[in-house]
């Protein structure tokens, strides 16, 4: 069995933040986390592709850091990845990154569905 | 927020405790849901900025409490914004806390570097977030508070004039603030020396020393005083120390002379005579009090010399104040140099404490002498005073010669109390007066009451001149052979408020001596012109009144004018006025008396001689004198019948007078048989109780209207009698 995408210890300090009677913080996050991450895959994608460093390094660290927030560790580290190598200009091994990236993305955004589904 | 010296003002009631506002700073719109969820849960406003230009923006138009900046943003990034808002004098104090990546060591200096008050690493622990705010918060209140209270302390040290050092245990300066002009010159000599004790006299130093000692253990606040001299101003120092911080005390050093100044002004004012510069009476009564104080506990005497210049009066009357002062000026130097010229010799090295000198005000003076061996030493003291003040004074090309009078009083003999003492002193002072002036009086006990009595009736003597409260009765003069009235002889009257009727033998010569004679002699002047002219506008046209001239209104240049200008003045004739001198006035300067009596003469006064037989006139001189009438004295008339000399003695002296052209009238007759004796050897007017005793205005004027008066002017007095 593969490790969780999520790191639930994130998602239970978002729970956390609840307020009784309002919207579910935590759908809310996770909508625009998959928004983001959405067009932040695109802008890395691009970057990769025209083997733009500074958007790659811009772009890396966006999705890096939302990554965070909401516990997709494996999206975090492999984002991370890709902004150091856009920060140094090594941009010989990003495709291969890359590729993890958006494996690893599409398992968290499936994750997260599920949970903020079930709140 | 700590306010030195004064309460903060009470804010208005209804105003509610504000919310802080939290400004967060990202272009990640889940780290700004989440930080804003987070950070409202701990009762915070949150507004946010996707990129710095915003968030500047807002800044603009409102303070927030706390600023969370995330490092990496589109644009202008955190650093920047950071950097920027600090430049700004508002956002100074403001809590800036940067979001940095977990091991971007490198961000995180350049937070700090960029004025970020403090960093959070990403990803953000949200649980956390909420805490961490509020102590950044606090801590950041807490440390503005403390700025504010610096700058504040900072604001009244400086607002301070005194000067002020921290110094630490060695007395080593720690820091300094450099007072207001005044501290100046303390601050010049500390300037520039690393020790507080470098710049200050070793005495003053090691007196700071043991301060320094006293505050470190006990904590107890220390004063010193001290005095530099800069050129010819004195500059004066109040030194206190306080506790500072544990190893530390603070010296402040304030600049009190003016204080000082103003209070020897007062002192000067309070103690000493501005006209010669001595002390004054407040002075000297604090002298003698402990002057009583110092003997008292070594057993040792000290004198009271009271010093009165001899009729001084007289100079400022007719010489002005300003002679007076000058002489009164020059007086002082001489007390004071004729008291040290004995400091010199007895008081220097001896233990024995200075003289002091005093004004107690008008022309009198004091001298303390302390430890007297005996009671010659002041005595010895107090007649080369005599002599000293004695000597002849030049002032505006004129020459003075003013004698002191100076009664000594003697602790504990003369008196234990300041009261008594110079009481005492003063009744000696006063005795000196009446035995002659220009000399020494010790005082001694049996003077007291006399003199006592005699300064009392002085002073109402003096009241009663001033007040008129004196009177004048009158008693007539008839001519023997016809019982006619001639004329009557106004007699001075006094009433004491307490002791009742005084006789004018006793209180004439204490106006003569107390210099009242010339007040109480133009006194009773106006009051018989007065009378005169009341009695001569009624049917009594024809009385005539004499008056007493005493030697000193005789002597007085001006008399002549003076008497023609008061009967001038009332419309009266000059011979209508009789004037009457005792005979030793004659005999003071004779041809002087000559060339008056002349003037008097030839003005048309009518001049007798009082009392006489009692002096020792030189009979060739009589006749040189223009004189009216002899009045025999009232010993040799009331003896006349019963002593076979005294009947001698009248019988040649109206021969003389009658042999000189000159009337006689017998005073005090008051028998039958004084009448009868009087009679035979020829004598032309009689005066006593045996026809009328002197009586008040009213009654004379009741008398003469009964008694027809006799219309007799002087020349034709002296036809009818030849």
């Amino acid at each position: 069995m593969s490790t969780p995408a999520i790191d639930n210890d994130a998602l239970d300090e978002i729970r956390n933040l609840q307020k009784p009677g309002r919207e579910n913080l935590l759908q809310k996050i996770v909508g625009l986390y998959v928004e983001q991450a959405k067009v932040l895959q695109e802008r890395i994608d691009h970057a990769v592709a025209t083997a733009d460093a500074t958007e790659l390094r811009e772009s890396a660290h966006s999705l890096k850091s939302s990554s965070g927030n909401v516990g997709a560790i494996r999206v975090s580290a492999l984002s991370r990845e890709l902004e150091l190598a856009g920060r140094e200009g090594r941009l010989d091994g990003v495709a291969l990154l890359f590729d993890e990236l958006v494996v690893e993305l599409e398992r968290a955004v499936r994750e997260l569905s599920l949970v903020s589904q079930s709140g | 927020m700590s306010m030195p010296m004064s309460e903060p003002v009470s804010k208005p009631m209804h105003e509610r405790p504000k919310l802080p506002g939290i400004l967060v700073v990202d272009d990640d719109s889940t780290v700004r849901m989440l930080a804003q969820a987070a950070l409202e849960q701990i009762g915070c406003r949150v507004s946010d900025a996707a990129d710095g230009e915003t968030a500047l923006r807002m800044c603009g138009k409102w303070q927030p409490d706390l600023i969370l900046l995330d490092v990496e943003l589109p644009g202008m990034d955190g650093f920047e914004v950071c950097s920027t808002l600090r430049r700004n004098p508002d956002f100074v104090d403001v809590p800036i806390v940067m979001l940095t990546g977990r091991e971007d060591d490198r961000s995180i200096q350049s937070a700090y570097d960029s004025g970020a008050t403090d960093f959070i690493a990403k990803p953000v622990n949200w649980s956390l977030l909420g805490h961490r705010a509020r102590y950044i918060m606090r801590a950041s209140q807490v440390s503005r508070g403390l700025r504010e209270s610096e700058e504040k302390n900072r604001a009244f040290v400086q607002a301070i004039p005194d000067s002020m050092f921290v110094v630490n245990a060695d007395g080593e300066i720690v820091s300094r603030h450099r007072g207001s002009e005044g501290s100046r010159l303390m601050d010049d000599r500390i300037a520039g020396k690393r020790s507080i004790f470098a710049g200050v006299p070793q005495s003053l130093a090691d007196l700071w020393e043991r301060q320094i000692a006293v505050v470190m253990h006990t904590g107890l606040t220390q004063h010193s005083e001290h005095h530099y001299r800069k050129g010819r101003r004195k500059h004066y120092y109040e030194t206190r120390m306080v506790p500072y911080t544990k190893r530390q005390v603070l010296i402040i050093v304030r600049d009190v002379s003016e204080q000082k100044q103003a209070d020897a002004k007062i002192r000067r004012l309070a103690f000493y005579d501005s006209l010669t510069g001595l002390p004054n009476r407040q002075s000297f009564m604090v002298e003698v009090s402990r002057a009583i104080r110092r003997a008292e506990e070594r057993h040792t005497e000290f004198a009271v010399l009271y010093i009165d210049l001899d009729n001084f009066k007289r100079i400022n009357d007719s010489l002005g104040h300003s002679t007076g002062d000058a002489l009164l000026k020059t007086i002082a130097r001489r007390l004071e140099t004729g008291i040290r010229r004995d400091d010199l010799v007895a008081y220097s090295g001896s233990g024995k404490s200075r003289p002091h000198v005093a004004r107690l005000g008008g022309d009198e003076f004091t001298v303390l002498l302390h430890d007297l061996k005996s009671n010659e030493e002041a005595e010895a003291v107090a007649s080369r005073l005599v002599a000293t003040i004695g000597e002849p004074i030049s002032h505006n090309r004129q020459q003075f010669v003013i004698t002191p009078s100076i009664g000594i009083a003697t602790y504990p003999s003369d008196g234990q109390d300041i009261d008594t003492l110079v009481k005492n002193a003063d009744m000696a002072m006063y005795g000196a007066k009446t035995s002659g002036r220009n000399r020494v009086r010790n005082f001694s006990g049996t003077m007291s009451i006399r003199s006592l009595e005699r300064l009392d009736l002085e002073d109402a003597l003096r009241r009663a001149i001033s007040n008129g409260d004196l009177e004048l009765h009158y008693q007539p003069k008839l001519t023997l052979k016809t019982r006619q009235v001639n004329g009557v002889e106004a007699l001075v009257r006094w009433t004491h408020p307490k002791r009742g009727p005084i006789s004018p033998a006793k209180f004439v010569p204490i106006a003569e001596d107390a210099g009242l004679i010339m007040a109480l002699g133009d006194w009773v002047l106006r009051r018989a012109c007065d009378q005169l002219a009341e009695w001569q506008r009624g049917p009594l046209d024809n009385v005539r009144v004499a008056v007493n001239l005493s030697a000193t209104q005789f002597c007085d240049r001006h008399m002549a004018q003076q008497i023609i200008d008061r009967l001038a003045s009332r419309g009266l004739e000059n011979h209508s006025l009789e004037l009457e001198l005792t005979e030793s006035t004659l005999m003071r300067d004779v041809d002087d008396t000559i060339r008056t009596m002349s003037l008097l003469k030839e003005a048309g006064f009518t001049i007798s001689v009082d009392d006489f037989g009692t002096g020792y006139s030189s009979l060739s001189y009589l006749r040189k004198f223009p004189i009216d009438a002899l009045k025999i004295d009232r010993s040799f008339v009331s003896e006349i019948a019963s002593m076979s000399d005294y009947g001698t003695i009248c019988s040649a002296i109206i021969a003389l007078a009658h042999s000189l052209e000159m009337k006689v009238i017998a005073e005090g007759v008051e028998t039958a048989a004084q009448l009868q004796h009087l009679k035979l050897l020829d004598c032309d007017e009689i005066q006593g109780f045996y026809f009328a005793k002197p009586m008040p205005a009213e009654e004379m004027t009741v008398f003469l209207r009964r008694n027809r008066i006799a219309v007799t002017k002087p020349d034709t007095a002296t036809e009818s009698m030849a």
